[in-house]
């Protein structure tokens, strides 16, 4: 857990550093490291952080409905 | 002494149709029909003037004001307040905003298709930051198909995909919703033409819905249906609504052929994947043609109590010459307050005719 949080502060350094790179907010962005256990013998790890090309699981659906091709009116047959 | 006065909260709306009208609350994601004669009773800052409304009517209509009061209040729309703390609630700003220049995508496959999905996504969708994708298959596909193609979704920032595909016999269903619940971008997937209607998954914090329905989809003439299990009252399309289309607005699609294209129902298509860059697409003047058309521009749709909560649908229209005609399949008449089903409408069949719909419509 204390690694984590050393990693994630050399993470944002990076971010910092690199302006050319990344929005200038990225410095605050939030992160997220989380252990993917790939099988009983590998650990890897994996960062998320904020919403910028982020691969979280940690996901929002849409607000609307992307499209109208169920026929609710059929469901009831 | 400060005279009481009821104020209908910022979040709630009203919205008026030809004869009744609801109010649709944008925070408990909720509406409730009314009769016209509540709208009199606020004012133009959104007050209800109880005393002063008391005096305008009749004794006999007392305990009609009271149950209008009890609705209002048990359902908590309006508050109580004096006129000072009644300034002190703005009313809610209709601006909408979306951060991508493409919301949400469809993309269309049948067995003839070929579409390579990576380049799809790496070119058509981040660029523009959509994060939102469903992916509609007319015939029936792998689970190893569907696989690779989750894959990428996995590795990219898509934050969620709906799947609609045919009912394969060979994915048994318990092998399905293992495979759902190990992909978590997955809202839901909607297996159509099975035996029989049936919820397979139960959704999991939104996530992970499978549905099975006996309706055959073969291609997408069979979108474009306007039904209120398709309502929507939250704040985002709820403004987005006032100025935008509920259903084009920000949407991309590429249809089974790989025709770039607003909706997949739509003829006009601006390019193919195989030769037409995303940036080409999109600065066509005809792309974003629909994008402003909004609800209360659309005949029929404008008188409408459920306008600003219902996706609009601008591919299968009443009169097809006309942009502004009322969506084809829907059967909701704002004037008698009545849904009828809109495949047997007569005023409906040059439409269904024009659209070559007739074997759609016998199902």
């Amino acid at each position: 857990m204390e690694n984590n949080e050393i990693l994630k502060k050399k993470i944002s350094e990076i971010l910092k550093k690199d302006s050319d790179k990344f929005p200038f907010i990225a410095q605050l962005w939030e992160m997220e490291i989380y252990e993917k256990n790939l099988n009983h013998e590998k650990i890897e790890k994996d960062l998320n952080y904020g919403h910028f090309n982020t691969k979280s699981y940690k996901s929002t659906y849409f607000y609307k409905p992307i499209s109208k091709i169920i026929d609710f009116s059929k469901l009831n047959e | 002494m400060n005279k009481t006065y009821f104020k209908l909260f910022a979040n709630c709306i009203i919205v008026k149709g030809a004869s009744r009208a609801t109010i649709c609350d944008l925070q408990r994601n909720k509406f409730q029909l009314i009769p016209l004669s509540l709208i009199d009773f606020f004012d133009d800052k959104n007050l209800i003037d109880l005393e002063k409304i008391k005096k305008q009517i009749t004794e006999d209509s007392i305990h009609i004001l009271n149950e209008y009061m009890d609705l209002l209040i048990e359902n908590e729309f309006i508050f109580e307040c004096n006129l000072k703390e009644s300034k002190l609630f703005p009313s809610l700003s209709m601006d909408f905003d979306y951060p991508s220049t493409i919301s949400n995508a469809i993309i269309d496959y049948d067995k003839n298709s070929n579409h390579n999905f990576q380049k799809i996504i790496d070119e058509y969708l981040i660029p523009t930051n959509c994060r939102h994708i469903q992916f509609r298959f007319y015939d029936g596909i792998e689970l190893n198909y569907l696989n690779d193609i989750i894959k990428i979704v996995n590795e990219s920032f898509i934050k969620s995909i709906e799947i609609i595909v045919k009912y394969n016999k060979t994915i048994p269903l318990e092998r399905l919703k293992e495979w759902v619940s190990e992909n978590k971008k997955i809202k839901s997937v909607t297996l159509h033409s099975y035996s029989k209607n049936q919820i397979v998954q139960e959704e999991n914090f939104g996530f992970g819905i499978i549905v099975a329905v006996k309706q055959e989809i073969n291609d997408e003439s069979h979108c474009g249906i306007v039904h209120h299990n398709y309502f929507n009252v939250l704040i985002e399309s709820f403004t987005e609504s006032q100025n935008h289309n509920t259903c084009l607005n920000r949407k991309l699609s590429i249809d089974k052929n790989g025709n770039i294209k607003n909706c997949p129902s739509m003829s006009q298509s601006f390019g193919n994947i195989k030769d037409t860059t995303l940036e080409v697409a999109l600065n066509h003047k005809e792309f974003k043609k629909y994008w402003n058309i909004t609800k209360d521009q659309i005949e029929v749709c404008k008188d409408c109590e459920f306008r600003h909560i219902c996706t609009d649908c601008r591919a299968y229209i009443e009169e097809p010459e006309n942009q502004y005609s009322k969506p084809l399949k829907c059967g909701y008449n704002p004037y008698t307050n009545k849904w009828e089903e809109w495949s047997v409408n007569p005023l409906k069949q040059k439409a269904i005719k024009h659209y070559v719909m007739q074997d759609l419509v016998k199902k």
